[in-house]
């Protein structure tokens, strides 16, 4: 879900850039994965970092717990949001297209939503499940270095300056905030500069 | 029937239970936010602009305004996000710390989106 989040914020980099605004995405993970993701959807450099210790995640109070991670509302309320829109899950299906060629994406949106799952032995997949087998060995996947990294939510910001124009919280897993109204705050404030 | 006063006891806590244990869905539009922020206006001061597309309906009387959505904590609602973020520093692909108050401009708009993992 994050990596369709950061595709479709990369695409976004262009018009927000003649708009004078400037982008910082920011996620858990090593610079090493970083740079791995980078490569492999071809994300434009200098554009995603990392917070390795989450130090930020946790000075912004930004939400975490294992019901926010895996048993809010929010998160099949999110699902539907997407799926009611046209092209919604776009995105999505351009991520997995990176992935692994004629992979079934629910079956993949049953991975990404049962986190859990990833963490099974390789015997395990091989057994039940040969598609998640697959993606297990995936070397685009990538899991949090620490595991109580893994219950943490993310959040999107709006700045002028020194001034907070938007902050969105993140309420559960794919709970992310609105592109187009976070992309309109931010643009209709760079319009009057 | 008459139930006895443990009866009585044990429905009173499972309706407390049920209805803390099931939070609102997430405010996705800006009518449902508007409409949830009218009865629940504890920004601590800030103002909350109630429609991103309307700056007319600015609440308080403070030059500042915020669009705060989500689900914030009220740790999060008290803070100043902008001067948290510029104390830390973050780091490139490249493994180089960069620190927040270099990258978010004084003069400009900034977009800062923190993602809950690379996977």
């Amino acid at each position: 879900m994050c990596q369709e989040f950061i595709l479709q914020w990369n695409k976004q980099i262009d018009e927000l850039e003649r708009a004078g605004v400037k982008l910082v995405m920011v996620s858990i993970g090593s610079p090493e994965n970083c740079q791995k993701l980078v490569d492999h959807l071809g994300i434009r450099d200098g554009y995603l970092h990392v917070d390795p210790d989450n130090t930020i995640y946790d000075a912004l109070y930004l939400n975490r717990g294992v019901k926010e991670t895996f048993f809010s509302l929010s998160t099949p309320q999110a699902f539907l949001e997407r799926l009611k829109k046209p092209d919604g899950l776009k995105d999505l299906g351009e991520v997995l297209s990176k992935w692994s060629k004629g992979t079934d994406i629910m079956y993949i949106c049953v991975l990404f939503s049962c986190f859990s799952l990833c963490k099974l032995p390789r015997s395990y997949h091989n057994a039940h499940h040969p598609t998640l087998a697959a993606v297990h060995d995936f070397s685009a996947f990538f899991i949090p270095p620490k595991q109580e990294q893994a219950l943490l939510q993310g959040g999107s910001f709006v700045f002028d300056g020194a001034e907070t124009l938007l902050a969105h919280y993140d309420e559960s897993t794919a709970a992310h905030a609105d592109l187009e109204q976070v992309k309109e705050v931010a643009l209709k404030r760079a319009a009057k500069k | 029937m008459k139930l006895s006063r443990t009866t009585w006891a044990l429905l009173l806590a499972a309706l407390v239970a049920s209805s803390t244990a099931f939070t609102p869905p997430a405010i996705t539009t800006k009518s449902a936010f508007a409409a949830t922020n009218r009865n629940n206006n504890n920004n601590k001061g800030r103002s909350i602009l109630l429609e991103a597309s309307t700056t007319t309906t600015t609440t308080a009387s403070s030059a500042e305004s915020l669009i705060l959505l989500g689900k914030p904590t009220p740790e999060a609602k008290a803070l100043d996000a902008q001067k948290v973020l510029t104390q830390y520093s973050i780091k490139t692909a490249q493994g180089e710390t960069v620190a927040m108050k270099d990258l978010l401009s004084h003069q400009d708009v900034s977009i800062v989106i923190f993602l809950r993992s690379l996977g």
